[in-house]
């Protein structure tokens, strides 16, 4: 497939590196602006030579939204499918390089920035090839697709010491969803004790989250032809080969379990994540995932009811799909509850609260992180562990039925077919 | 005429029904279960899956091969039971049903024509297959259309028969085939195989080159050290298509996992050697790692020599790599090291000292608080909340006379993070003797303390010269008397 592609090592690195290591040795910023004076310029203007450069692999919806982070420019793109490639080219404009193959892009000693934006069943894959060119990542969520991928993900951007940002951000921007408060009071008030411990939360549509169980896959598809413009193999890349369908690619894969794992693959990191740092738990995994829900298709996503993780101190996590306690508080302990809107049964919540610190600051802008070396704030390690939750959720959905797992080992006790999902072996011939 | 045309017609649909009228013993019992699926729950499932073991491998087998050509049939049903059965049989104690299992999927596969619904069986041995399903996937190696099923089950499988299955099939092996065979027998660490996976990783194409480097690095057997350095030392340890350069490292760190580890480091200080340049500082954090993985707390003077390297990002990479493996030796030498050194590079040792609540590191961190660059003195202030000494507020409250805005607000914060029921006191007296900015941050730490008993301090304070200063200790009163 990639067998006439010529490679040129040394293409322009020698312009483009310095251009990359003056802005990560962060001079740069006082010398570049004697021309034009940055405030004629406008409020949040940088000049090209102060911005990142980013490389966009899935020029999607998704891949598009990214396309102007502030402080970034993009300057080379991937899509499998030559429709999307031209779109984005045709918003783009000139100057930008295009490629259908992640690996020449990936070439490109001016890219500073990998965005990942493919389905998930690509994420570990380009990530870890990513992180092998020195490229800092910037994932979409789910971070992986198995947790296999997500440990080897981990352990190549902490081997070539890069910077990853997953992207979701719930933990330090934004209100939680339905909760209508951000997450840094929630952490502040849990760190605090007030509500006591071992805490169950719950995320279901009472306390604010709706898990999307329209992401379903369908059965019994009729072989359709591919479309020129979409080369199928490379879309399917490391997923186990199935014959083209127009349900399977594009806006509507979420629902296959090859690719991703409907609501909880598309939602789970984002609601699970912020979860766990409020719980403390970024560096551990459940002891056990039970789960209630239909018999699940081989292949199509179904829905589910619930998923329930257990903590070894006791710490619950409840997915409520349905809603079907309709009175539970997204957190409960012995000592109290919390409610949306940050509402409690704790009397005088708010005054006794300002007695205690804020959690840590966090590195809460990659762009940040990336300059000056710096964790940010989701990154590889505590991203790995709430993909794992995702991950876990989905093994137990697929197999039907309630799991152990160890949490240091990273494997399901007593269970062949449980651990035969951890990792499983990824097509090896669309390279 | 006529006749033969219809003779001709007939032949042509005679197999089909010849095929009805053969008996389908079972096809009463799984219609049953069939039109139970998908179960609602789980207790419905392991009762459907209950039935399906009482069917018996004939049973189980004609279920499979009920499976019709896409288009030609609706195989949602037979796909729910098939594949929940495959994952009943693979739970805990279930051996005997799972070994039944394999031996229906011998008599299926076989007689199972569609290559898609071939494949479907294929996939699911990947759950529920053991040794016992080696022979069924061995004919499917070769095959074009089934390898990549076939061998990715072996991966599952695991067994020395899987792999020797495999080691075998490579022989004869060519394109799509060949290069599943090289990365699942690399992924197995076969190392009977890395003769025939070595002739590969001198191919002229790229794709089946790199599947060689990459399996060779994962069986990491020294005998491949020379090739796979000279594959990356011919991309001059850059990036290529080939990947030669990451599968040397990644032979390197595999070395490590063996003994004696000695091999590991030498290929990594290979790579330090040989690679200068700041366009491959990722290659260099690499081999440092490796380095630093094997010698643990014995790298730390690598490690100080590397923090201060030309390069930021290799700079940053080696503390980060310090910071993981600290400990009291370390850190001891990490402070001598700062005493040292200046500015950034101080800031980001004091840091690392600090995130792992070095006690051993106060002295310097209150030194620090006196620093000429606000970088340090703001790593100091962060270090004191960090490591929640006592022996730190005093130096705290000398530092929060002289502060800048940023510092004050982190003075502020360290002042909070100090557990002690001195803390309160301490405040409120130096509260009288520093300057106005500072006095408002130190009337908050008093109101988030609730320190009541400090109301004399706080309504001195009402005496003030500073209109702000009056108008923050009556809102403090007020808050703490609430």
């Amino acid at each position: 497939m990639v067998s006439g592609i010529q490679f040129n090592h040394n293409m322009g690195q020698n312009k483009n590196q310095s251009r990359r290591t003056f802005l990560r040795n962060g001079i740069g910023a006082v010398a570049t602006f004697t021309i034009v004076p940055r405030h004629v310029l406008g409020r949040g203007y940088l000049a090209p030579s102060d911005q990142l450069t980013k490389g966009v692999i899935g020029t999607g919806a998704m891949g598009r939204v990214h396309f102007n982070y502030a402080g970034t420019r993009v300057v080379a793109i991937c899509d499998v499918d030559k429709g999307h490639l031209q779109q984005a080219q045709d918003i783009l404009g000139g100057g930008v390089k295009a490629f259908s193959d992640y690996r020449e892009l990936l070439q490109l000693p001016e890219v500073d920035i990998v965005h990942i934006a493919t389905p998930p069943h690509w994420h570990g894959t380009i990530a870890i090839d990513a992180a092998r060119s020195g490229k800092d990542i910037w994932c979409e969520k789910p971070m992986t697709h198995t947790i296999g991928e997500g440990k080897r993900v981990k352990e190549a951007v902490q081997q070539y010491g890069r910077m990853f940002r997953l992207n979701t951000w719930f933990r330090f921007e934004d209100n939680f969803y339905g909760m209508n408060t951000p997450v840094k009071p929630i952490k502040k008030l849990v760190s605090a004790g007030l509500l006591g411990w071992p805490l169950t939360i719950t995320l279901s549509p009472h306390t604010g989250f709706d898990w999307k169980q329209h992401w379903v896959g369908k059965t019994n598809l009729p072989p359709v032809s591919i479309p020129v413009e979409l080369d199928y193999d490379r879309w399917l890349g490391p997923a186990p080969y199935k014959p083209y369908h127009p349900h399977r690619v594009h806006q509507h894969f979420r629902g296959y379990w090859d690719y991703d794992g409907g609501g909880l693959g598309d939602m789970g990191q984002h609601y699970l994540d912020p979860v766990q740092y409020i719980l403390g738990k970024d560096d551990t995994s459940p002891v056990a995932v039970e789960v209630d829900a239909p018999q699940q298709h081989p292949d199509a996503v179904g829905t589910w009811r619930r998923i329930t993780y257990t903590y070894k101190d006791g710490c619950r996590i409840v997915l409520d799909a349905n809603g079907r306690d309709e009175q539970a508080a997204f957190i409960e302990g012995p000592s109290g509850k919390l409610f949306p809107g940050f509402r409690s049964d704790i009397p005088d919540l708010h005054k006794k609260l300002a007695a205690y610190p804020d959690p840590p600051p966090q590195i809460t802008d990659f762009l940040v992180s990336v300059k000056e070396r710096k964790l940010f704030a989701l990154n590889e390690e505590n991203g790995y562990r709430s993909c794992m939750l995702v991950n876990m959720g989905k093994i137990a959905l697929q197999l039907g039925r309630s799991l152990e797992f160890d949490p240091e080992k990273q494997r399901f006790l007593y269970d062949d077919g449980a651990n035969n999902l951890i990792d499983p072996p990824a097509r090896a011939y669309w390279a | 005429m006529k006749k033969i045309i219809l003779l001709a017609i007939f032949l042509c649909n005679s197999p089909r029904l010849f095929a009805q009228q053969i008996p389908h013993p079972y096809a009463a019992s799984i219609n049953r279960i069939l039109k139970l699926l998908p179960a609602k729950d789980q207790q419905q499932q392991d009762s459907c899956m209950l039935a399906i073991s009482k069917l018996g491998i004939n049973g189980l087998t004609e279920m499979a091969t009920m499976l019709q050509p896409a288009g030609k049939g609706d195989n949602t049903s037979l796909q729910f039971a098939l594949a929940g059965y495959a994952k009943f049989v693979s739970a805990a104690l279930r051996d005997t049903l799972r070994g039944r299992a394999i031996k229906a999927w011998s008599k299926a596969l076989p007689m199972t024509t569609d290559a898609n619904n071939k494949i479907f069986l294929i996939e699911l041995l990947q759950i529920f297959g053991d040794n016992k399903a080696v022979p069924l996937l061995k004919p499917y190696l070769l095959n074009s259309r089934f390898s990549d099923p076939a061998i990715r089950a072996l991966v599952q499988i695991k067994s020395p028969a899987a792999v020797t299955a495999m080691e075998i099939a490579l022989d004869k092996a060519k394109g799509a085939s060949e290069i599943s065979l090289v990365k699942a027998l690399g992924q197995l660490r076969h190392l009977g195989a890395e003769p025939g996976i070595m002739l590969r990783a001198k191919s002229d194409d790229p794709v089946l080159k790199r599947a060689a480097l990459f399996a060779l690095a994962n069986i990491a057997s020294e005998d491949s050290e020379p090739l796979l350095a000279a594959a990356a030392e011919k991309v001059n340890f850059g990036n290529d298509i080939t990947g030669a350069t990451a599968a040397y490292l990644l032979f390197a760190s595999n070395l490590a996992n063996n003994w004696p580890t000695a091999p590991a480091v030498t290929a990594a200080n290979n790579v330090l050697r040989k690679c200068k340049e700041d366009s491959v500082a990722h290659i260099r954090i690499a081999a440092l790692k490796i380095i630093v993985d094997v010698m643990g707390e014995n790298a730390t003077r690598t490690l100080i020599t590397a923090a201060d390297d030309k390069n930021r990002e290799y700079r940053g990479a080696a503390l980060a790599m310090a910071a993981r493996n600290i400990n009291a030796v370390s850190a001891s030498m990490w402070t001598d090291k700062a005493a040292t050194t200046e500015g950034e590079l101080k800031a980001t040792i004091i840091t690392m000292l600090a995130e792992s609540k070095q006690r051993i590191a106060i002295s310097l961190f209150t030194k620090a608080l006196k620093d000429s660059s606000q970088l340090v003195r703001l790593a100091a202030i962060n270090a004191a909340a960090q490591v929640q000494s006592m022996e730190m507020l005093s130096p705290l409250l000398v530092a929060i006379k002289t502060a800048d805005t940023a510092e004050l607000k982190a003075i502020g914060n360290a002042l909070l993070h100090i557990r002690s029921r001195d803390v309160s006191g301490s405040v409120a007296v130096a509260m009288l003797h520093v300057p106005p900015a500072a006095q408002l941050i130190l009337l908050d730490v008093l109101v988030s303390k609730k320190a009541v008993d400090k109301e004399q301090f706080i309504s001195r304070l009402l005496a003030s010269e500073d209109a702000t200063v009056i108008s923050a200790a009556r809102a403090a009163l007020k808050a703490i008397r609430e």
